[in-house]
C-alpha cells in the first residue's frame, strides 16, 4: 500500500510541475514526464521481481517446463513499455509516432509468440499423428 | 466277467470328472500378469469359488485404493496449478495492457494437456496391455475348456455357436484397438486445439468426435448383447434380486456405456450360475482380478479430472475449464473400452462353457 | 525512490523556462532556443543511466 500510495504522489506532484513549466519549455515539460514514468516503474522493480518469482515456482511446483510460460512474461514486457512509450509520445503531441510505437509493439509480441505457437503445433500434430 | 467289466468301466468314467477338476500347468503360465496371486489363493473346490474369488479381488482393491489415489492426485493437482498461474498472468497481463492474442490460454491449454498426457499414455498403455493379455489367455483358455468337456460328452452344435462368439469378440477387440483408441487422441488434440483458439467451432467439433466414439461403442455393444440373446447361448434364471442391484451399479458407477453393460449383465449373471465347470470358473476370475486395478486406476483418473474442472471453472478461465473437462471425459471413455472388452471376454468365456455343460 | 532527480530536473526546467521567457522578452530568440536545447541535453544525461537501469530491468525480469 505504502509504495502506491508513494509512487501516486510522486508522479501527480510531477504533473504539476509539468504543467506549471509547460508554457515556458514545454520540452522540460515531456521530460518532466518520462523522469517521474522511469523513476516509477524503478520502484516497482521489488514487487515485479517478487510476483515473478512467484509464478516461476508455481510452474516448478506444476511440473510443468518454463519455456511454455516465458513468451507471455514477455509480452506483458513489452506491453508495459508501449504503453508507457505511447503515452508520452501523446503527452508531446505526436500521434503519429505513437501509433508507430503501438505497431512495433504489437509485431513484437507475435515475435515472441511464435516459439509458444511452434510448440502447440508440434504438440497437436504429436496427438493426431 | 461282466461284473468286473462293468466295475471296471465305472471306476475308470468316476476318474474322468476327478481330473477334469485340475487346471492344467499350461493355463497357470498363460495367466495375465498379477492375477497369479489371487488365484492361488481362491480355493477353487470350495462351494462357492466364484463368490470367495471375487470377494479376494474386492479385498485386494480396497488396499490399494489408497495408494492409487495419492499418486493420481498429484498430476490432478498439478493442473490445478497451472491453472492458478494461468488466472494470475492473465489479470496481470490484462492490467498491463496487452491486447495481443490470448497467449494465457494457448500457454495453459498447452501445458494441461502434456501433463496430461503422460497419465493418458500411461493409462491407455495399462488398458490396451490388459486387453492383450486377457486375449491371449482366452486363446488358451478355450481350447483347455473344450478339450476337457469334449471327454465328458462332446456337443457339436454348440461348438459352432462358441467359435462364431470367439470370432465376434476378436473382432471387437480389433475394432476397440484400431479405431477408437486413435480415435480418442484426436479427440484430445481437438480439445487442446479448441482451447487454445477463440469461438466455438473447433468445441463444437470435439463435441461430435466424442459422441460418434460413444455411439460406436454402445452400438457394437449392443450388437453383441442382441445377438447372444437371439442365438440363446446362455439361457436361464439368475437371482432376480441380484441381477436388478448388479444393473444399478454398474449403470451408475461405469461411465458412457454403463447402461449397455447393465443390460449385459443379467446375461452374464444367468450364466455364472451355470458354472460348474472349475476351469469356467479360473477363466472367469482371471479376467475379472486382470481387470480390476485398470479400473480402478481409470476411475479415479476420470473422477479426479472431472472435479479439478469443477473447480478450475471457479479459479480461472472457463476454457481451461471445458478443456480439463474433456479430458476427464476421454478417460472415461477407456474406462468405458476397457469394461466392454473385459464383458466380451467374460461372455465369450461363459459361451464355451455353455456350449459344454 | 529518487525523487530528489525528479526535483532536480524540475529545477532545471523552471530554470530554463524563466531563461527561455527572459531571452526571448528581450529579443534574443536565437539564444533562447539555445539555453532550451542545451537543458534538454542536461535533462537527458541525468536521465540516461535512469532509462538504461530501467531497461535492464524488464529484460532480467521479464526473461529476455
Amino acid at each position: 500500500m505504502e509504495q502506491v500510495m508513494q509512487i501516486t504522489l510522486v508522479c501527480v506532484v510531477t504533473a504539476l510541475l509539468a504543467a506549471a513549466v509547460r508554457r515556458g519549455a514545454p520540452e522540460a515539460a515531456l521530460l518532466l514526464g518520462l523522469a517521474a514514468a522511469v523513476a516509477a516503474l524503478l520502484a516497482l522493480s521489488g514487487s515485479l521481481r517478487e510476483l515473478m518469482g512467484f509464478f516461476s515456482e508455481l510452474t516448478a511446483r506444476a511440473g510443468v517446463s518454463n519455456d511454455l510460460f516465458v513468451p507471455l512474461y514477455k509480452t506483458v514486457g513489452i506491453a508495459l513499455v508501449v504503453k508507457v512509450g505511447t503515452g508520452l509520445c501523446k503527452d508531446a503531441g505526436a500521434a503519429a509516432l505513437a501509433s508507430a510505437v503501438e505497431i512495433a509493439g504489437a509485431v513484437c509480441a507475435l515475435l515472441v509468440a511464435l516459439p509458444l505457437l511452434e510448440k502447440a503445433m508440434n504438440v497437436l500434430l504429436e496427438l493426431m499423428g | 466277467m461282466k461284473k468286473w467289466l462293468l466295475a471296471l468301466l465305472l471306476a475308470l468314467l468316476l476318474t474322468v470328472p476327478v481330473s477334469a477338476a485340475e487346471v492344467p500347468d499350461e493355463l497357470w503360465d498363460a495367466l495375465p500378469e498379477g492375477t497369479e496371486d489371487i488365484l492361488q489363493n481362491t480355493d477353487l473346490t470350495a462351494t462357492d469359488p466364484l463368490g470367495g474369488g471375487v470377494s479376494q479381488i474386492l479385498q485386494n482393491l480396497k488396499e490399494q485404493a489408497k495408494s492409487v489415489l495419492c499418486q493420481r492426485m498429484r498430476s490432478a493437482v498439478s493442473i490445478l496449478l497451472v491453472v492458478l498461474l494461468c488466472g494470475a498472468v492473465d489479470g496481470f497481463s490484462q492490467t498491463a495492457g496487452a491486447s495481443g492474442p490470448k497467449l494465457v490460454l494457448a500457454a495453459g491449454a498447452l501445458s494441461v494437456t502434456l501433463l496430461a498426457a503422460g497419465s493418458l499414455e500411461n493409462l491407455i498403455g495399462m488398458g490396451g496391455g490388459v486387453i492383450e493379455s486377457l486375449n491371449n489367455f482366452s486363446r488358451v483358455l478355450l481350447p483347455v475348456l473344450a478339450a476337457a468337456t469334449a471327454i465328458s460328452g462332446s456337443v457339436t452344435t454348440a461348438t459352432v455357436q462358441q467359435v462364431i462368439t470367439v470370432l465376434f469378440t476378436g473382432l471387437l477387440l480389433k475394432l476397440i484397438e484400431g479405431l477408437l483408441l486413435p480415435l480418442i487422441y484426436l479427440y484430445i488434440g481437438t480439445l487442446t486445439a479448441a482451447a487454445c483458439l477463440p469461438g466455438g467451432r473447433l468445441g463444437n467439433i470435439a463435441e461430435a468426435l466424442r459422441k460418434c466414439i460413444t455411439w460406436v461403442l454402445c452400438g457394437a455393444l449392443t450388437a453383441f448383447t442382441l445377438y447372444l440373446s437371439v442365438a440363446h447361448i446362455i439361457s436361464g434364471a439368475a437371482d432376480a434380486a441380484a441381477v436388478k442391484m448388479a444393473k444399478a451399479t454398474i449403470a451408475g458407477v461405469v461411465p458412457v456405456v454403463g447402461g449397455i453393460i447393465a443390460e449385459a449383465a443379467d446375461t452374464v449373471l444367468a450364466g455364472a450360475g451355470m458354472l460348474k465347470n472349475t476351469i469356467g470358473i479360473f477363466g472367469t476370475l482371471a479376467v475379472l482380478a486382470a481387470c480390476a486395478w485398470p479400473f480402478l486406476h481409470l476411475g479415479i483418473q476420470y473422477l479426479l479430472y472431472k472435479l479439478v474442472g469443477f473447480l478450475a471453472g471457479v479459479v480461472g478461465s472457463p476454457e481451461l475449464c471445458k478443456l480439463i473437462d474433456g479430458l476427464g471425459s476421454a478417460f472415461g471413455l477407456v474406462l468405458g473400452m476397457t469394461g466392454a472388452s473385459a464383458l466380451l471376454l467374460l461372455i465369450s468365456i461363459l459361451s464355451s462353457v455353455a456350449a459344454v455343460t | 525512490m529518487d525523487v530528489d532527480l525528479i526535483f532536480r530536473i524540475a529545477a532545471i526546467g523552471i530554470l530554463v523556462a524563466v531563461l527561455n521567457q527572459l531571452l526571448v522578452r528581450s529579443g534574443r530568440e536565437e539564444q533562447a532556443m539555445m539555453t532550451t536545447l542545451a537543458g534538454l541535453v542536461v535533462v537527458l544525461m541525468m536521465m540516461v543511466r535512469q532509462i538504461s537501469d530501467l531497461f535492464q530491468l524488464i529484460k532480467t525480469l521479464f526473461g529476455f
